[in-house]
């Protein structure tokens, strides 16, 4: 299934450099990210991968560049960081949830602490989000009572419920054991088949195959390579690209 | 070989006669005890937590100032610090009450340890829980007191409560005050009846209260550590 991608940008990255210390870990990126798209971000470990992704909404400083969410500058001080944040979400590679809360309490959170909602609505929509990603029976487990795979998916749910309009993966399966993998994944595709906006590190092949609408590869904080999934993996231009998805495969 | 008398012990040290129509200054010292206990608890844990937020925001002469303030807390001993505030500020015209005192010097003391254990607490979560809280939008304050805080207290559980069961032992320095709390209660008596058996029972309430709070802490250090 071929999903509609809108041109209408969600995010624009211009000239994007980070520096740990003396270490150049992003050179200059720029990119754009159009409304629909699913963006895989792939590469050797320590290409970049992560500090790109956490750099977008700004969980990690960049050192120079913009970063606009629809008109709205995210690096800078003249927006509200925060007012920014609740519409990117984001899922981390260890999961993250909130150990103290149960399933249910994590998704509920900021809906009702950040937008205000009322604890009854709040409620409603984080047991459809639960029954959505397969755990309503789940509700009052507290995280240590969850699988990794579980743990995930109630991120997902968590995220959700703030009604982002773009959803940032941070290498979402890499803690998971490979049965669990999938359950994670089928939740992802089944958000890109509904037109969620997504940018996911991540060296699924599979998953990208079927779901990325694009592919970036990013090696020693560049982007070498910006094309479709089909173009990147099958026909790559870049000697280095060859090289690592060979190792991939 | 060993030459006593159970019955002069008991003549000694756990002699009723003696705390006949005593009872009562007794337990209104014990009252004064879990007073200044309770007030001064309350105040250096909130305190302390405030201590150790301002101290992870690092900011180098808040920072500056609060290690000063730890250190001078770490080299002076209580009673002086309880002299000082008591016997030295009136010079100044700042006049405290005792129970004011006592609060004061204990709070200000504890509230540098309590701060210390807190900071390692908050220091010791995750940093992917902040970074999470910050993602879904929550502000500073938010993601303290929704994620950060309520986990700190688990972690610092069993060190607070030790910290806790040092305050009520030093309510006892207030026997240089001019207030009468459980420790001053029992001397009063003991004077008066030229016989120790009111220490003796000052001491068994002290344990009464601080033997269930040490077996708090205990079983918390336990489960503590079977979580690890």
């Amino acid at each position: 299934m071929k999903k509609k991608i809108h041109s209408e940008a969600i995010l624009r990255i211009i000239g994007l450099n980070k520096y740990f210390g003396e270490e150049h870990i992003l050179k200059s990126i720029s990119t754009t990210i159009k409304k629909g798209e699913v963006v895989a971000i792939m590469g050797p470990s320590g290409g970049g991968k992560s500090t790109f992704i956490r750099c977008i909404n700004r969980i990690e400083e960049p050192t120079t560049g913009q970063v606009y969410f629809g008109d709205l500058e995210v690096t800078g001080s003249k927006n509200k960081i925060c007012d920014i944040r609740r519409d990117i979400g984001m899922v981390f590679q260890n999961f993250a949830l909130f150990p103290h809360l149960t399933a249910l309490e994590n998704i509920m959170l900021a809906p009702t602490k950040v937008k205000k909602i009322s604890k009854e609505k709040a409620k409603l929509k984080a047991m459809a989000l639960l029954k959505r990603v397969g755990l309503e029976d789940k509700a009052n487990s507290f995280p240590e009572q969850l699988s990794g795979g579980q743990q995930q998916r109630v991120a997902i749910a968590r995220s959700l419920a703030m009604d982002p309009t773009i959803l940032l993966f941070d290498e979402p399966t890499s803690a998971l054991d490979p049965e669990m993998v999938r359950e994670v994944l089928d939740v992802m595709v089944s958000l890109a088949e509904e037109g969620m906006t997504m940018v996911v590190v991540s060296h699924e092949i599979n998953f990208i195959k079927e779901a990325a609408s694009r592919v970036l590869v990013l090696v020693n904080g560049e982007i070498i390579e910006d094309g479709s999934s089909k173009q990147v993996i099958e026909k790559p231009s870049h000697q280095r690209t060859k090289e690592f998805l060979g190792n991939l495969l | 070989m060993l030459d006593f008398d159970i019955n002069e012990i008991k003549h000694i040290f756990f002699n009723m006669e003696v705390m006949e129509g005593q009872w009562g200054l007794l337990f209104s010292g014990l009252w004064v005890t879990v007073k200044i206990a309770a007030v001064s608890i309350i105040f250096s844990t909130i305190l302390g937590l405030l201590v150790a937020i301002v101290r992870i925001q690092n900011n180098s002469a808040y920072n500056l100032l609060l290690i000063a303030y730890l250190e001078f807390c770490r080299a002076t001993p209580i009673v002086v610090a309880l002299i000082v505030v008591y016997f030295g500020l009136p010079f100044l015209n700042i006049t405290f009450s005792p129970f004011q005192s006592a609060v004061i010097v204990i709070v200000f003391v504890h509230t540098a340890y309590i701060g210390e254990a807190f900071r390692s607490g908050i220091l010791a979560i995750n940093k992917s829980q902040n970074e999470a809280a910050q993602s879904l939008g929550l502000n500073q304050i938010q993601t303290y007191q929704y994620i950060l805080v309520p986990q700190a207290f688990r972690i610092v559980l069993p060190t607070l409560a030790n910290q806790w069961t040092g305050i009520i032992k030093d309510t006892s320095i207030c026997t240089i005050l001019a207030i009468t709390e459980l420790l001053k209660a029992a001397q009063i008596i003991a004077a008066w009846k030229a016989n120790p058996t009111p220490l003796v029972m000052s001491t068994l309430m002290y344990l009464l209260i601080l033997i269930p709070l040490t077996i708090f802490t205990m079983r918390l250090e336990k489960n503590a550590r079977i979580k690890k």
